[in-house]
């Protein structure tokens, strides 16, 4: 079995990041967007998913409820986007 | 007491010498394969009345800790480097929103959590504990992860008491003003969120 893996989701909006903490609940992890990371907004929420398709299929989740998002891994040096 | 922490992944080694420290160990000496374990166990060592020395060994250093007496932890904490505490007097950052504010709150534990420098104490008054004795797991994750990193972490009694929720404590230790503002007063620096 596979390890979970942290993505990171990062909102257009703080209204956006918001929105999408209520609907992934506890297991949702909100934080200050890293400084690596280029967005509009100061937000985004970490979550271990079980691999890269889980992670798309949850932001397209989003989107279709219109709380859009850029999905990032850690790479080796800062953040890679998917 | 030595501890072989070669090839243990972050935040391992800490772990492994604050189980030993909470036990009660006087002396303690860790080898470590990396300098980020090397600056958490000088950290803890501060934090916890430990004189900390570091040598360089093949293939990585040992960090030794010795408990000081009561005069040299006196000394030492009247110079504390980059010391800081955090004094949370309410459940959410500014005014304003409310969802907003919480949320804020999270994000704030959060990164202090992830700090490099995490703060010497984070202190809890009034409604900021329904912070530390409620159920969201990410803010009760991250203020156990300061205490293991060395931050102390009290929470007012009265405050607890007044709210119905002393039973409900997740995590710190059951404070009072003396305490409190005894360690505003010795803390080179207070930030209040």
């Amino acid at each position: 079995m596979s390890e979970a893996i942290d993505y990171y989701f990062a909102f257009d909006s703080t209204h956006c990041a918001m929105a999408a903490s209520k609907v992934l609940g506890d297991e949702a992890c909100i934080i200050a967007t890293p400084s690596e990371i280029t967005a509009n907004c100061g937000m985004t929420i970490k979550l271990s998913c079980s691999n890269d398709n889980a992670a798309r299929l949850i932001a397209a989740d989003l989107a279709a409820q219109d709380v859009r998002a850029k999905l990032y891994v850690k790479a080796k040096d800062g953040y890679a986007e998917l | 007491m030595h501890i072989d922490a070669f090839g243990k992944p972050c935040p391992m080694p800490l772990v492994m010498a604050k189980k030993e420290i909470d036990a009660g160990c006087k002396a303690l000496s860790v080898a470590v394969d990396n300098e980020t374990a090397v600056d958490n166990l000088t950290r803890l060592g501060s934090t916890s009345g430990y004189r900390v020395a570091v040598e360089i060994v093949e293939g990585g250093f040992l960090v030794s800790l010795a408990k000081t007496d009561a005069s040299e932890l006196a000394a030492s904490q009247q110079t504390p480097e980059q010391s800081y505490a955090v004094f949370i007097g309410k459940d959410h950052v500014g005014e304003g929103d409310p969802e907003l504010g919480a949320t804020l709150m999270k994000m704030a534990l959060y990164t202090l959590a992830e700090s490099d420098n995490p703060p010497s104490a984070l202190l809890f008054m009034n409604s900021g504990v329904k912070l530390v004795a409620g159920d969201t797991g990410q803010i009760i994750e991250s203020i156990a992860a300061l205490i293991t990193a060395g931050t102390r972490v009290l929470v007012c009694g009265a405050c607890l008491d007044f709210y119905g929720l002393k039973e409900s404590l997740a995590v710190g230790e059951v404070s009072n003003m003396h305490a409190i503002l005894e360690t505003m007063k010795n803390a080179p620096k207070v930030i209040t969120l």
